[in-house]
């Protein structure tokens, strides 16, 4: 990392999301959307910080995990924290979210996740979390999600056996 | 001081008050400990986010890995504050954030109080009888009743000697601080100005021999930094207590929220194509 990205880096760290004077906050709101436990939500926060650091400092497009993308996708519904704090305070720069066209991209996707996951080591000089990197065989198998009403329905997972 | 050197302070609150000991006291005196010795440290740090031409400042108290974290070995009932360290060690959580993190660990009231007694130095001293058993609760053994008063007494006579510490005695309290460590916070007489000075003798001292090593044992007060103590003391009995316990208090409510004010959500995307 040169002295400017490490600063960068610094600055993206220091960024809080959660208003601590707020008793449902960003990382409240992270875990109870998608189930996660408090730990998790904070620590999928942090991971989406690097993320973010490695899209300003990479060359080429950046893919994330699900777990960072939630994070992303909710950060960009606080529109005042992401584009003008984050953005244009702290990154100088927009940074746009790109969801996918379809099938015809998959390959695409699955190069630049896997590119990521190796950038993402030589940066930091330590290998990506597997419960929020998972590997590129897995990040783009389990992710057909719906939004539930859980006061109308019951949710029950599948056994293994049956998870393709 | 043939025991209370021996106990961390949830060990010795589960010791005096066993199924009653509370919750929130076992987490405090949990975390207080950890400060104490430098395996976690808290830091405020002033935020500033600009909105157009408005700026707001935000003042945050975080809690980051310390000093000894590394070297440092926890028992069970220590890890409601160290596993979310131990995997994203980098990782800077708010202090309210972090007390949420650890009460969501506990599974219950009893399982918690069941991993402080189950931790190695009081194992012995508990039993779980079949009306235990059945009333979630467990009870002391001949051993534990007779380490229950042993610990009282040395409690008490700590209480008093501080009761009646005079200031050309510091030297002599500081050693009697450094050998029970965390658990001064048990004391009833501890007074925090008598307390600083009690530190600032022992860091002079520290100083002047220069004979103390980061490599030794984890000691308490050796490992502090000026600013991380005063901090500490500053914020311990008021400051410190009060936002734990507000931050204690809120958990029961902030689990019932359902739903924002101003959007309605997204339907979300079919995944992320990365960005350039």
């Amino acid at each position: 990392m040169t002295e400017l990205e490490a600063e960068l880096w610094r600055k993206i760290e220091n960024f809080e999301l959660d208003d601590p004077t707020s008793s449902f906050s960003f990382s409240d709101r992270l875990a109870r959307e998608n189930d996660w436990s408090l730990a998790y939500s904070l620590r999928a926060i942090y991971e989406y910080k690097k993320f973010i650091f490695l899209v300003c400092i990479a060359s080429e497009p950046l893919t994330p995990s699900d777990q960072i993308d939630q994070v992303w996708h909710l950060h960009l519904l606080y529109t005042q924290s992401y584009w003008i704090e984050f953005c244009d305070g702290i990154l100088h720069r927009p940074i746009h979210h790109g969801p996918t066209k379809g099938r015809e991209e998959q390959i695409r996707f699955h190069d630049q996740y896997e590119f990521t996951l190796s950038f993402y080591s030589n940066t930091f000089k330590t290998n990506p979390p597997v419960d929020i990197w998972p590997e590129p065989r897995k990040r783009f198998r389990s992710i057909h999600f719906s939004r539930v009403n859980r006061q109308l329905n019951w949710v029950i997972p599948k056994f293994k056996f049956f998870i393709k | 001081m043939s025991l209370i050197h021996r106990l961390k302070p949830a060990e010795h609150e589960v010791l005096l008050h066993g199924s009653k000991a509370s919750i929130k006291n076992l987490m405090k005196l949990t975390f207080m400990d950890l400060m104490l010795k430098n395996v976690l440290v808290v830091q405020e740090s002033v935020n500033t986010y600009k909105r157009g031409r408005r700026t707001r400042e935000v003042k945050t108290k975080y809690v980051i890995k310390g000093r000894n974290f590394d070297k440092y070995v926890p028992s069970s009932f220590e890890l409601i504050y160290l596993t979310t360290f131990q995997q994203s060690p980098g990782i800077k959580a708010i202090f309210v954030k972090l007390i949420q993190v650890a009460y969501e660990q506990i599974k219950s009231d009893a399982k918690f109080r069941k991993s402080v007694w189950r931790s190695s130095a009081i194992e012995s001293c508990f039993r779980v009888t079949t009306y235990d058993w059945l009333a979630r609760g467990f009870s002391l053994t001949e051993e534990g009743k007779v380490m229950r008063t042993q610990v009282e007494q040395e409690l008490k006579q700590i209480d008093e000697q501080l009761a009646n510490g005079r200031s050309d005695n510091l030297h002599e309290l500081g050693e009697l601080i450094q050998k029970i460590g965390g658990n001064v916070f048990l004391l009833k007489n501890i007074d925090i100005q008598q307390l600083k000075r009690i530190d600032t003798e022992i860091y002079r001292s520290l100083q002047e021999r220069r004979s103390y090593s980061e490599s030794s044992d984890i000691g308490y007060w050796a490992y502090f930094d000026e600013f991380t103590f005063d901090y500490f003391l500053d914020t311990s009995c008021d400051i410190f207590e009060s936002a734990f316990d507000s931050g204690f208090d809120s958990l029961d409510t902030s689990s019932t929220f359902s739903g924002c004010s101003s959007c309605s959500g997204c339907s979300g995307c079919g995944g992320c194509g990365g960005c350039s």
